[in-house]
């Protein structure tokens, strides 16, 4: 029973958590453990997906021939309202039950939700009718829209973008991996991103000699990220890759030093968690965490970009899901 | 590092929770079982003599190794009997469990009959008992409570009658500041 008064603290690793605490998570049943995790933490790692498929332009007119751009981005996905909390159907669970909080709320606060109380925060009941049977209040969110008054995921970037011919440019997000912390505790990334720009405008009889620009754009990004969690136990390793691409029409309009800009299409993004390694409460279940998030949807977004000499800097907003600000700077020639 | 796991994961900054902080409440029934024996007696033996037994719960178990541990509620007591083969069913005048507090004593279980529950029986106590059986509970250093068990069977038993009192305390530990 003490064990598993630690147990329920994913999200809360700021906390003296160790791995072997999160393998007590999955006291309930690896199944169980995985759908309430990927319920929890579905704003964080969704929002995240969102992000990163922002910000890939500040205008529809790609580069003249080896003209450049390196922009660098803050992309910041807002987490819609009903992301914040999440339902438990206890048909999903083979293991658990749920019952209301003291003040008889049922819905369960995402990571992303508000900072509650844990009187405030529904029970997950585990091995229910038996000796076993335990109640423990959910996590609480992180209480961002509360303590900042703004509740969003951010996903940086830097990129390059380079004009190759014919009104086409690539655009490249080049992270090499990356490794930071102490041995064994080591946290890597590494990312790739590519893009291709083409003025469409060129090809369309009737408005090539328009005053606009109109460019076709399309980009996938690829980020992986692991986490050794405990030096005692090397093969206890969390990972998170993310994966998005997108596909847009962008519009553009330049006056004097600032280019108005929009555009509309799709996007898709993969998010995928896993915690690979065997644990001591699960030794019969190596790699227990393993779950996905899939999305897709239209995705529309208007901004404004200025050009002072060869310096830029740039705000844009877009509907989507979860709505992103993407604001940068960067240097810009030809 | 790993306290910084999440922001890492997430690659999100996260500065801080807000003023709630982080806890969780976790709330579990402990059992402690009373094994009881009653010896049988030659049968022209009658009017069995009240039997009388010390009785204590520790729940210490509940508090250890809670670093973080802010406050533990009572929230009821049941009970449940089990062992008492069919065969076994007495007749008794009572059988009452009572515990001592520096309050004064609750005698929270009075039985007439004695057979298996089939299952835990709720206590009826008031909020003001309760109260008073979480003070003496958990204010002490031993986590402990101590009482006795009367048992006054009608007649003494043709053979040897063990059975056991479980008593269950529904408790919430609440977790705060971690």
């Amino acid at each position: 029973m003490k064990k598993i008064f630690l147990l329920f603290v994913l999200g809360i690793s700021i906390t003296s958590l160790s791995a072997q605490d999160l393998g007590d998570f999955l006291e309930g049943g690896v199944e169980d453990g995985n759908q309430l995790l990927q319920d929890y933490l579905e704003p964080a790692f969704v929002g995240f997906g969102y992000a990163l498929n922002s910000g890939w332009y500040n205008t529809g007119r790609p580069h003249k021939t080896l003209g450049f751009d390196i922009t660098v981005n803050m992309n910041l996905a807002y987490v819609p309202t009903d992301a914040q909390y999440f339902t438990i159907n206890e048909s999903d669970y083979t293991n658990l039950s749920t019952a209301p909080a003291e003040n008889g709320q049922t819905e369960y606060p995402t990571i992303m939700g508000p900072n509650l109380g844990a009187d405030d925060i529904p029970y997950l009941v585990f091995n229910e009718g038996t000796e076993e049977e335990i109640s423990i209040t959910s996590p609480t969110g992180l209480g961002l829209d509360e303590e900042y008054g703004v509740n969003f995921v951010p996903a940086p970037s830097v990129q390059l973008g380079i004009g190759i011919y014919k009104g086409t440019e690539i655009k490249l997000r080049l992270i090499p991996e990356q490794t930071f912390g102490d041995p064994g505790e080591e946290f890597s990334t590494k990312m790739f991103g590519l893009g291709v720009m083409h003025d469409v405008k060129q090809w369309i009889p009737g408005i090539k000699n328009l005053p606009f620009d109109l460019s076709g754009f399309f980009a996938f990004t690829k980020m992986s990220n692991s986490y050794q969690m405990d030096a005692d136990y090397p093969d206890q390793i969390a990972n998170f890759d993310v994966s998005g691409t997108t596909l847009q029409g962008i519009i553009s309009k330049k006056l004097a030093i600032l280019t108005a800009y929009a555009g509309v299409g799709f996007m898709t993004s993969k998010v995928n968690f896993s915690m690979d390694g065997t644990y001591d409460e699960l030794p019969n279940n190596p790699d227990p965490i393993d779950f996905e998030y899939s999305k897709g949807g239209l995705r529309a977004n208007v901004g404004a970009r200025l050009k002072l000499l060869i310096f830029t800097f740039h705000a844009e907003y877009a509907l989507q899901k979860y709505n992103t600000l993407t604001v940068g700077f960067g240097i810009s020639v030809r | 590092m790993k306290q910084l796991f999440c922001i890492a994961l997430l690659g999100a900054i996260f500065y801080s929770c807000g003023e709630e902080g982080i806890g969780f409440n976790a709330r579990k029934e402990v059992g402690v079982e009373s094994p009881m024996e009653v010896p049988s007696v030659p049968v022209n033996i009658l009017d069995a003599p009240e039997q009388r037994q010390d009785i204590s719960f520790n729940l210490e178990d509940v508090t250890s190794d809670l670093d973080f541990l802010d406050e533990i509620e009572l929230n009821g007591i049941s009970y449940e009997i089990t062992g008492i083969d069919p065969n076994e069913e007495l007749d008794i005048d009572e059988l009452t469990v009572t515990i001592s507090t520096s309050s004064g004593d609750i005698e929270f279980l009075s039985l007439t009959s004695l057979a298996n529950t089939n299952g835990k029986i709720a206590l009826s106590l008031s909020a003001s008992e309760l109260l008073q059986l979480e003070n003496q509970i958990f204010s002490s250093t031993e986590k402990e409570l101590n009482g006795e068990i009367l048992l006054d069977l009608i007649d003494f038993p043709e053979e040897d009658l063990e059975f056991t009192i479980t008593t269950y305390f529904d408790v919430t530990a609440k977790i705060r500041d971690l």
